[in-house]
């Protein structure tokens, strides 16, 4: 433990840019690091815990319930888990979707926009909000995200604006908040409607609001791998009851008659707009119990992930995405690191293999960039033919340099350490990897 | 002991109503010794006793039990999309069709079935009035408008004379309802669609395991529907699956809700898929898959069921229920045990019986289903490629003018029926009075 400090210590002392100069050095902790052998050498491995990675899970609780729900089927457990939801996130309106593209399908809906209409989103992103948008006539206008952050770049935005814009769709990417009131300022100057993609960010607050009450509207996806899963759900939430209305109106055609009697969307009762889009009452017991969850499954998750990167980012040309100060983060699919493979002084893939020899399950993470995919290609899905972006540095960069670890799920003290100790011991050999 | 006498009474009527062999003659009915016995019992609305006491819960419905508590848990302790693929291939092998797609529900079903269709935008497509909006609104997504047919009032199903009346130069498909488990006449629909060069549709989400011809409904049309939501008779809580008889139209189907299994000539849209998401919850399949075996049998019992009940009300005069007649068609009950009462025949009206029935402890009501056509979004142009015609459906107002449904009984319930009949005869042998 000591040791590990002390080359930590060093590490962050020396301000060493490039690792050949941190190799250099003659402190006695980077030594002892560099006396080890690496594993890929033939050395011993540095994880030899099994790290758990389990998710979805569901307990006792969520079982019992279910089973009590198939012996007497009701979709009422659909009302409790919203009530539960707004309460949980202070949100006016909340309606649960059988998935998360169904919901953020039903927010695009709702913003009710001339066909043609154009929203900004980065290329950087998934599929799931855009693709319904075309049944309502919206456009993708794809730009550049910020590779510190994985996060759309509101410079970029302001770049690709044309006079068809009418919104703007930011995804808080592996649960880090974009920095909304930028993109709100920037909304608000020019007139665009805000719709967050909140589908990892289930517990993520940025100045004290909640992801997800940012934007006029915003969608989560609850499907198995989410930070808060129910197998298959998603649901939207609504800063304004005619946004609710109208979005609800297009999958629910038993809810327009519970409106107000002054809603203009009451007549539709019955028909609705087109879908159906009611979340499996299964599905809303299991988010209502791993909402209830939430919170210190976050905590044990964010607490792993501080316990390795706060060590490891003290590497050279190791980063984490940047979180700002005034926000709290939480964690989707994977503790995702950024290389500057000049400064660590190897190869990614290098570095990869190294790391994996040492037991770390690490990856090159690379994403197809959704202006890429024939979808987004062909002009006869869409209304026009959503513009190719250009170069987009950030994505690029983004691809070339992100590094995905595992989230951990339970609190296993001596595994973060053991990764800090892989990634030191890497590190401290890297002129050995070429 | 009372009961038991009245039990008596009421076997008498109804051996007498078995063998006489009359089967709508009013006059005949009421001079029986049955129709005597029945009108010396004081009605409950005027103070009798109810003829119906037992049947709670003779509805119940899903009827999910042990194994199907098993199949969750298992799910939920160990989450996987397994089930999926599983209630596919089962589903191919039990009802013997070359392709299916497991969705997110009914609806799901028939909007990717739309898409699939690759039509023109403003191409038509004739539809009941008489369906659920699911039949109905996704069309729109993809600019296609319903043409509104009516319906046979007889047999609440796709009446295809009144098609023959309206088809457009724009008509491309027809898309028939087998109303709660009643087949339409595909036959004779698919017929007409060819010598028309029409494409057929099934929606069967009421029909899961009835024929025609031997022929499983939803394998007639090009492309057939089936729901799972908690009320039918393949209950998931909410499910649905596609069958299509060509790969391309499933692959293409896929494409639109299922982004990671786009194959044929749409494998390039894999990791997009083509406008939505639509996977099946697999805790759904789970239930579908255990309760599949089971289908059919249960199907028979429910027909069997209504058979006892329904041979013996429609000896009274102006009593009638959904059917064709057609021997070659197999069918089942959803939902309801739908009867008509035809007033002049009855010697009573509807709203009158019903009444009477009620205050017996007969589950019924003066029955109207919601008529799509008359809905506001298809008469509003904006919502559309082109407005809808909004017709006159005689056929339409008529099952909702003559409808009287009972409860379908999902177990068996010989007493219960025969409370049931008893109610019916007593109301009847009353009638002139009440009228």
């Amino acid at each position: 433990m000591t040791t590990k400090n002390n080359r930590r210590k060093f590490m962050k002392t020396t301000g060493a840019a490039a690792a050949s100069l941190y190799v250099a050095g003659t402190s006695k902790a980077r030594a002892a690091a560099k006396k080890e052998t690496l594993a890929i050498n033939g050395g011993p491995k540095s994880v030899t815990i099994r790290g758990d990675t389990r998710w979805p899970r569901f307990g006792k609780a969520e079982c019992d319930e279910v089973a009590k729900l198939i012996m007497s089927p009701s979709y009422a457990p659909i009302d409790v888990f919203e009530k539960a939801w707004k309460d949980h996130f202070k949100c006016a309106y909340a309606k649960a979707h059988c998935n998360g593209t169904s919901a953020l399908g039903a927010c695009m809906f709702a913003l009710d926009l001339p066909v043609g209409s154009e929203i900004l989103v980065p290329s950087y992103s998934t599929w799931f909000p855009l693709s319904p948008a075309r049944l309502v006539g919206i456009v993708p206008k794809f730009v550049d995200i910020d590779p510190m952050t994985l996060n759309i770049d509101v410079e970029d935005c302001k770049r690709k604006l044309t006079s068809k814009t009418r919104a703007i769709l930011p995804v808080h990417w592996w649960g880090l908040p974009c920095e909304m009131d930028h993109v709100c300022d920037f909304a608000k100057e020019k007139g665009l409607e805000v719709v967050e993609d909140a589908s990892h960010a289930h517990g993520s607050v940025m100045k004290g609001v909640n992801i997800g009450n940012w934007g006029r509207m915003a969608g989560f996806s609850l499907q198995g791998s989410k930070p808060l899963p129910s197998i298959e759900g998603g649901i939207a939430n609504f800063k304004n009851r005619l946004d609710y209305e109208r979005a609800t109106t297009f999958g629910f055609y038993g809810l327009p008659g519970k409106f107000p009697k002054d809603s203009p969307y009451r007549k539709y009762d019955k028909t609705a707009f087109g879908s159906k889009l009611r979340m499996h009452p299964a599905s809303a017991i299991m988010a209502r119990h791993r909402l209830a969850a939430l919170d210190e499954q976050n905590a044990v998750i964010n607490k792993m992930v501080r316990a390795i990167n706060d060590k490891i980012t003290q590497l050279p040309g190791l980063d984490e995405p940047t979180c700002r100060k005034d926000t709290q983060r939480v964690y989707y699919n994977s503790n995702m690191l950024i290389l500057d493979k000049k400064k660590a002084g190897a190869e990614r893939k290098a570095i990869i293999k190294a790391l994996a020899a040492e037991g770390v399950s690490a990856s090159i993470f690379g994403w197809k960039l959704l202006h890429t995919y024939p979808y987004f290609q062909e002009a006869k899905w869409w209304h026009h033919q959503p513009a190719a972006p250009g170069k987009l540095p950030g994505c690029d960069r983004a691809n070339q340099t992100t590094i995905d670890l595992p989230l951990f799920r339970s609190d296993q003290p001596e595994l973060a350490e053991q990764y800090v100790k892989a990634f030191e011991k890497v590190w401290a050999n890297m002129d050995k990897l070429g | 002991m009372q009961n038991r006498s009245s039990k008596q009474n009421n076997t008498t009527r109804r051996s007498f109503l078995k063998t006489s062999g009359v089967a709508a003659a009013g006059l005949s009915w009421m001079s029986t010794s049955a129709a005597k016995a029945a009108k010396t019992e004081t009605l409950a609305l005027n103070g009798g006793k109810k003829a119906v006491t037992s049947g709670r819960g003779a509805s119940k419905w899903p009827l999910y039990g042990k194994d199907e508590i098993e199949a969750v848990t298992k799910l939920v302790t160990s989450p996987s999309y397994a089930p999926l693929a599983g209630l596919e291939s089962d589903w191919r092998k039990h009802f013997g069709v070359d392709y299916c797609k497991s969705h997110c529900n009914g609806t799901g079903a028939l909007t990717s079935m739309f898409f699939a269709l690759n039509l023109p935008p403003g191409s038509e497509i004739m539809v009941p009035s008489y369906t659920f909006f699911a039949t109905i609104t996704p069309m729109r997504l993809f600019g296609l408008v319903p043409v509104f047919v009516d319906i046979n009032p007889q047999t609440l199903n796709f009446d295809l004379e009144d098609a023959k009346k309206r088809l457009t130069k724009n008509t491309k498909a027809v898309l028939p309802v087998h109303w709660i488990g009643l087949p339409c006449e595909m036959d004779k629909i698919c017929d007409w669609a060819e010598e028309k060069g029409l494409i057929v549709l099934e929606d069967s989400c009421h029909a899961h395991g009835a024929k025609l011809k031997d022929r499983y409904m939803g394998s007639w049309g090009r492309m057939g529907v089936f729901s799972f939501q908690q009320s039918k008779p393949l209950p998931g809580i909410e499910g649905g699956m596609g069958v299509y008889k060509e790969k391309d139209d499933y692959d293409c189907a896929t494409a639109f809700g299922h982004y990671s299994k786009c194959e044929g000539k749409y494998k390039k849209y894999n990791g997009s898929g083509l406008a939505t998401k639509l996977r099946m919850h697999p805790l759904a399949a789970a239930l579908l898959r255990s309760q599949l075996p089971k289908l059919e049998a249960r199907n028979e019992a429910g027909a069997r069921q209504v058979r006892k009940l329904n041979d013996r009300l429609l000896q009274l005069p102006g009593l009638l229920e959904q059917t064709y007649n057609r021997p070659d068609m197999k069918r089942l009950h959803y939902s309801w045990n739908m009867l008509f009462i035809d007033e002049k025949k009855a010697g009573i009206n509807r709203e009158t019986a019903v009444k009477a029935l009620q205050a017996e402890g007969v589950s019924t009501s003066n029955f109207s289903y919601r008529l799509q056509h008359k809905c506001p979004i298809y008469s509003e142009a904006r919502w559309w490629h082109h407005k809808p015609v909004i017709p006159e459906l005689p056929g339409s107002e008529k099952a909702n003018q003559w409808a009287l449904p009972l409860p379908y009984f999902t177990s068996d319930q010989p007493e219960l029926c025969d409370e049931y009949v008893n109610a019916f005869e007593k109301v009847w042998a009353h009638r002139d009075k009440l009228s």
